[in-house]
């Protein structure tokens, strides 16, 4: 029965790597314990499986170290999350974001109508913000208490910024209608971005980085939008933020990016996070030798609806696919893991990241494959 | 000398396919002025219009923006022509569909796409917005006598209030009158069978073949 092996697993395991130890040796291209996996962003799934709600996580720091402390003793899940999240710098610039007592925040309303309007934001200063303060306040706290983890932080691209700031639809036509203006919010956003960045910097010294950036998708934009207006101001932020790190972010684009991935092989980044409705061999074969690649088990019908079973096959089903990509590869999740995804299939993926994953080399099927 | 009423509704056709939405305008009361039948005016040349443009969506020559662009077209165009409909225009026969984003969310791209395209393709469409109160979706459809009720949504956190909006219709005993079907980035047919939903669809093009399909239009 593979729950009574998942449960005498964790009985038993013990790491022989820490996880920066891993993610050194493999991209080393030495030997690691098991493949490098992210459970994307998945303290607010954490949160439910330990009797909490999403804004008790978001509001409560006692109850953020317990979420992490927990995720820690039982899952062996490590790593401090921060950062600026989709609709941050939308809020700090003045939209109004409603956070639920349990979900995700969302917009209630864009900070400005028109574009024309946009004048009005340019005096927001970033380096004295309450909003950008106040992360980087709960960031002290966590790091006082796990000062032996290591800190990964998001931020978001700027045109997915841009639609938290005038909305969606507005932002879209103005694409078209009042193109430069859509560039100078964009370059507002990587500015406030990159302040945020530079502060945390200067405090805590650096650490890995994600872009995220669902509104560039494919599903969204045109090959030839993203070509003249996502990717120009998407490329200015990963320079900054290379510049301000020493070293290059990774990127997760939310949906569908394959009409898009020959620019998308273009960009300077040290990974790339394939969403679940894409084909990760495909990934592989047309983006593999250009970026490390991570997914993409599928976030709704396997982590939320699916049985332990099915979340262990389509651990396997990814590493088969994804782990002899020449620049490396990391079990993930397609996209975020759902609230409500369950302990046993939180338990599942981590099995199979150890059992299948095990004695991961960089561009090499792990030889725990063997046994799948 | 007046343009002629093909010329005209050609290029209110034209207007709506290159999204020019003040033009529209201008063609649309010259039409009038001209005499002809707005009904003619709107059916030939503005759905006809969009009704190539969702071709060109779904052909990939457009995206998201140009479809926005040439509904904003064809809704000027509707603004100026509508109030010139007569009574026997209206047949009074067209499929309600109420729809809207399920409370909790606000990311209403994909709706809005599926509203125009299921207004073009005849769909009478009670838009209750976005970030909905899912007793909304359930008065809604008993105040109209909705055929169908069509939820979206982008966030996992809220998918699973479509299934509560078919407890709801259960509970007002309308759940046989009226189809449910649903659409959004997380959602899949996997979960559409799970709470019971009759449709499904992964794109606005496929929700109009879905729906016709649900209410027996051939």
């Amino acid at each position: 029965m593979l729950s009574d092996d998942i449960k005498r697993h964790f009985e038993t395991y013990v790491d022989k790597m820490t996880q920066g130890e891993r993610a050194m040796a493999y991209a080393s291209g030495e030997e690691a314990d098991h493949i490098p996996y992210s459970i994307q962003s998945n303290e607010e799934a954490m949160a439910g499986i330990f009797g909490y709600t999403t804004a008790q996580w978001r509001d409560d720091p006692k109850v953020h170290i317990d979420i992490l402390e927990r995720r820690r003793e039982e899952f062996g899940i490590v790593g401090l999350a921060s950062g600026l999240r989709l609709r941050t710098v939308g809020q700090a610039l003045g939209s109004d974001i409603f956070f639920p007592e349990v979900g995700i925040d969302r917009v209630v309303a864009p900070a400005i109508d028109n574009i024309k309007d946009l004048n009005t934001l340019m005096d927001i200063d970033p380096f004295t913000h309450p909003v950008y303060l106040a992360i980087l306040e709960r960031l002290r706290i966590l790091k006082d208490h796990f000062p032996e983890m290591g800190i990964g932080f998001m931020v978001t691209g700027p045109i997915t910024v841009a639609s938290t700031v005038l909305g969606a639809d507005k932002l879209l036509r103005e694409t078209v209608k009042h193109r430069d203006a859509v560039f100078e919010l964009m370059d507002l956003a990587n500015y406030h971005t990159l302040s945020w960045v530079k502060m945390f910097v200067e405090e805590f010294g650096g650490g890995g980085c994600n872009v995220c950036d669902p509104f560039t998708c494919a599903g969204i934009l045109s090959h030839k939008q993203f070509v003249e207006v996502s990717k120009p101001k998407l490329e200015d932020l990963i320079a900054g933020l290379t510049e301000l790190l020493g070293k290059k972010p990774g990127l997760h684009i939310c949906g569908k990016t394959s009409p898009l991935w020959d620019e998308i092989a273009t960009l300077e980044v040290a990974s790339f996070s394939v969403d679940n409705c894409e084909s990760l061999s495909d990934a592989k074969e047309q983006l593999g030798d250009k970026f490390a690649l991570v997914g993409n088990v599928a976030p709704v019908d396997v982590m939320l609806l699916g049985t332990p079973e099915e979340v262990v096959e389509a651990c396997k089903n990814c590493i088969r696919d994804g782990a002899e990509s020449p620049k490396g590869y990391n079990l993930g999740t397609g996209c975020q893991v759902p609230i409500g995804t369950s302990r046993e299939n939180f338990e599942a993926f981590v099995y199979a990241a150890r059992i299948y994953g095990a004695g991961a080399k960089k561009g090499c099927m792990p030889k725990g494959m063997l046994n799948a | 000398m007046a343009a002629g009423k093909e010329e005209l509704i050609e290029k209110l056709y034209e207007c709506v396919v290159e999204m020019e939405d003040e033009d529209v305008v201008d063609v649309c009361n010259e039409y009038l002025e001209a005499g002809y039948n707005a009904y003619d005016g709107i059916m030939e040349g503005l759905v006809a219009g969009m009704n190539k443009a969702s071709e060109l969506y779904d052909e990939e020559e457009y995206f998201v923006t140009d479809v926005l662009l040439c509904s904003d077209a064809l809704y000027a165009g509707l603004e100026v022509l509508r109030p010139h409909l007569e009574a026997s225009d209206v047949d009074g026969e067209a499929k309600k569909v109420v729809i809207g984003v399920v409370e909790g969310d606000t990311h209403d791209i994909g709706k809005n796409l599926v509203r125009i395209m299921l207004e073009t393709a005849g769909f009478e469409i009670y838009d209750l917005g976005r970030d909905v109160p899912l007793d909304a979706f359930v008065e809604k459809a008993k105040e109209v006598d909705a055929d169908i009720i069509a939820m979206s949504t982008l966030m996992t956190t809220t998918m699973s209030g479509m299934g509560t909006v078919i407890e709801k219709l259960k509970e007002a005993g309308i759940r046989d009158r009226v189809k449910v079907m649903v659409g959004g980035s997380p959602i899949s047919r996997k979960f559409a069978d799970e709470i019971g939903a009759e449709g499904y669809s992964v794109n606005a093009v496929e929700a109009v073949a879905v729906a016709k399909q649900l209410v027996g239009i051939e």
